[in-house]
């Protein structure tokens, strides 16, 4: 058994190193694809957990109108709890608001001593959501119950929406050009592959005449092929862990000492191994169907 | 009591690679365990189908043709490994491979067929002295004379140690000393191990040579089988085998009426017995037109 194993692996071997500028060419646009979509994916994640801890951060205000009796702020509460994406919903009354106001501005006592007699702050509801991108819904909503005052919806938007649509660019941008590039490696391997099986012709028909079976036959370009996958995928590991210390040093020196976290080695190179050895499989039987179906139809 | 089953049977043998080309015409044949055969016959005769008929190579169309009983014909892709491991095939190219040694050649057959490094190392040097060629073991291909070189084409038939041997023009590429070497090897082998051997050939001269049970081909079809002596007198097709039945033979018709088109001097150049160029011979590729006496 070990020496079939021995004899697989040595064949795989030799026809990498026959093709080797080929090979070459095949790892590292493996590996470039995989660092993309790799690197993406993680920024993505990275991203979008940053932004679910701002979520918490995001709210909206919701003013009502004067005169809002206290049986309609009460009926209120559960008809904006209801709005779908909607996590919370705490009602403020004027006079909170007003204390809160003066906690947050320390510099306007003058301005505003005296207020608590004649209140101008409105009652307000405060609201948070699930995501980010259902704020704009659920304020059109909100903005439509006669309680609320016109323009009494107040949040922030723009940054919001700016926030949402960077993680929607980032998952298109990851999908294009990691496709285009994995589109790219897989023609590498592909074509690698049918080179070996050109140069290895003469082996291919030995094997055959002196009755190998198709297992050790072609198992060498299996093999050949996941190897190529195998190390665009360690590769492109070692690249994002560099990209990973560099940002992290970088971000540490223009951020007063604030860091990324730690970079996720053992997962990322897992998925990168199981990604790169799964295409390089998928190439390699693509690249080996081909040419079996021509010698089969050659010989009906 | 059941008659014993002949060896190799061909039974109404058809093979037809197009509507209007045909490999195997009906061939009926029996072979028994230990013969010695020569499959005689012109390019375009029949001789590599009917031998690829036995490799399963080539699927005969129709008829049956078996094996120590079991039906080639029938067999799943999956089992023609097993088939191949039964018998030897000797390539008329010899199929070495140029960049390993001569044992290295024999070595990496073995290993593809799943021999472990301890049989190789124990069975090479064995083989190699069978072939008589174990003193030329680190040799590359190249370095070997053509009948060096088919001795370790042999030798690799051998690996498996089959009891059938099947060699396509082994004399095809070798002077006339070389071809009795040569055959004088397999004849070695058949005695000594009572291996069946299958020869084709075109060469009536070798044929002439040695012993065997001549099969004589023509057209894709057996004109004449039997012991030389048997033949001798008879409508065996051996005394006029010559080129010009290249010229009949219908099977190459469409062939030949490409390359008039093609070439306005060939049917000149043909009749004068100019037949250096082109092949005619759809089942040797580029292989030149040799003398036949």
């Amino acid at each position: 058994m070990l020496d079939r194993i021995e004899f697989l692996l040595s064949e795989a071997i030799t026809s990498l190193k026959r093709n080797n500028w080929m090979t070459f060419a095949a790892i590292n646009t493996s590996a470039m694809a995989l660092f993309i979509l790799g690197g993406l994916t993680y920024l993505y994640v990275s991203v979008s957990a940053y932004a679910a801890t701002l979520q918490d951060r995001f709210e909206m205000k919701v003013f009502l109108k004067e005169g809002v009796s206290v049986e309609q702020k009460q009926a209120l509460e559960p008809r904006i709890k209801a709005i779908d994406g909607v996590r919370s919903v705490v009602f403020k009354d004027k006079a909170t608001v007003l204390q809160e106001f003066k906690r947050d501005n320390p510099g306007i006592e003058m301005e505003t001593k005296g207020l608590e007699l004649d209140n101008p702050m409105p009652d307000t509801y405060v609201v948070t959501y699930r995501e980010l991108r259902k704020a704009d819904e659920i304020a059109r909503v909100i903005a439509g119950f006669p309680e609320v005052e016109p323009n009494g919806v107040n949040y922030l938007a723009d940054e919001q929406r700016f926030l949402d649509q960077s993680l929607v660019a980032m998952r298109w941008l990851g999908v294009i050009l990691g496709g285009v590039m994995l589109l790219t490696s897989g023609v590498l391997i592909y074509n690698t592959i049918r080179l070996t099986i050109m140069a290895r012709r003469r082996e291919i028909r030995i094997m055959e005449l002196v009755g190998a079976n198709r297992f050790m036959v072609w198992t060498p370009m299996f093999i050949e092929g996941v190897i190529q996958g195998l190390t665009g995928g360690l590769l492109a590991t070692g690249v994002l862990f560099v990209t990973h210390v560099i940002v992290g040093a970088l971000m540490g020196a223009f951020f007063r000492g604030q860091g990324i976290g730690a970079f996720p080695l053992a997962s990322l190179l897992t998925w990168l191994l199981i990604a790169g050895g799964l295409y390089g499989l998928l190439c390699s039987y693509l690249a080996i169907r081909e040419p079996k179906r021509k010698l089969k139809e050659a010989k009906a | 009591m059941v008659a014993q089953q002949p060896y190799v049977l061909f039974d109404r043998v058809e093979v037809k690679y197009s509507e209007t080309v045909s490999g195997l015409r009906s061939v009926s044949l029996e072979i028994e365990k230990g013969d010695f055969v020569w499959l005689l016959g012109q390019s375009g005769s029949g001789k590599s189908t009917f031998l690829k008929c036995l490799t399963r190579e080539v699927k005969n169309t129709s008829g049956s043709v078996k094996l120590d009983g079991r039906s080639v014909t029938d067999l799943k892709r999956d089992e023609i490994p097993h088939l191949r491991r039964q018998m030897g095939i000797v390539p008329q190219d010899f199929g070495l491979l140029p960049n390993k040694k001569v044992w290295e050649n024999l070595a990496y057959a073995m290993r593809a067929v799943g021999k472990t490094r301890r049989d190789v190392r124990r069975m090479v040097p064995l083989i190699l002295e069978r072939v008589n060629i174990l003193h030329r073991a680190d040799a590359f291909p190249n370095e070997l004379s053509g009948g060096e070189q088919q001795r370790v084409a042999i030798g690799r038939a051998l690996i498996n140690n089959p009891p059938l041997l099947l060699a396509d023009e082994p004399t095809g590429n070798l002077d006339t000393a070389h071809s009795r070497e040569i055959i004088d090897l397999l004849f070695e082998i058949n005695r000594q191990h009572g291996t069946t051997i299958v020869v084709a050939t075109h060469d009536l001269m070798v044929v002439r040579e040695f012993p065997g049970r001549i099969v004589n081909m023509e057209f894709g079809r057996i004109r004449a089988a039997g012991e030389p002596d048997e033949m001798d007198g008879s409508d065996d097709g051996l005394d006029d085998f010559e080129p010009v039945q290249v010229r009949k033979n219908p099977l190459l018709q469409e062939e030949d009426s490409r390359l008039l088109a093609d070439d306005p001097d060939f049917e000149d150049d043909f009749e004068s017995g100019n037949r250096g160029e082109p092949s005619l011979n759809p089942d040797s590729g580029d292989e030149k037109e040799r003398p036949y006496a």
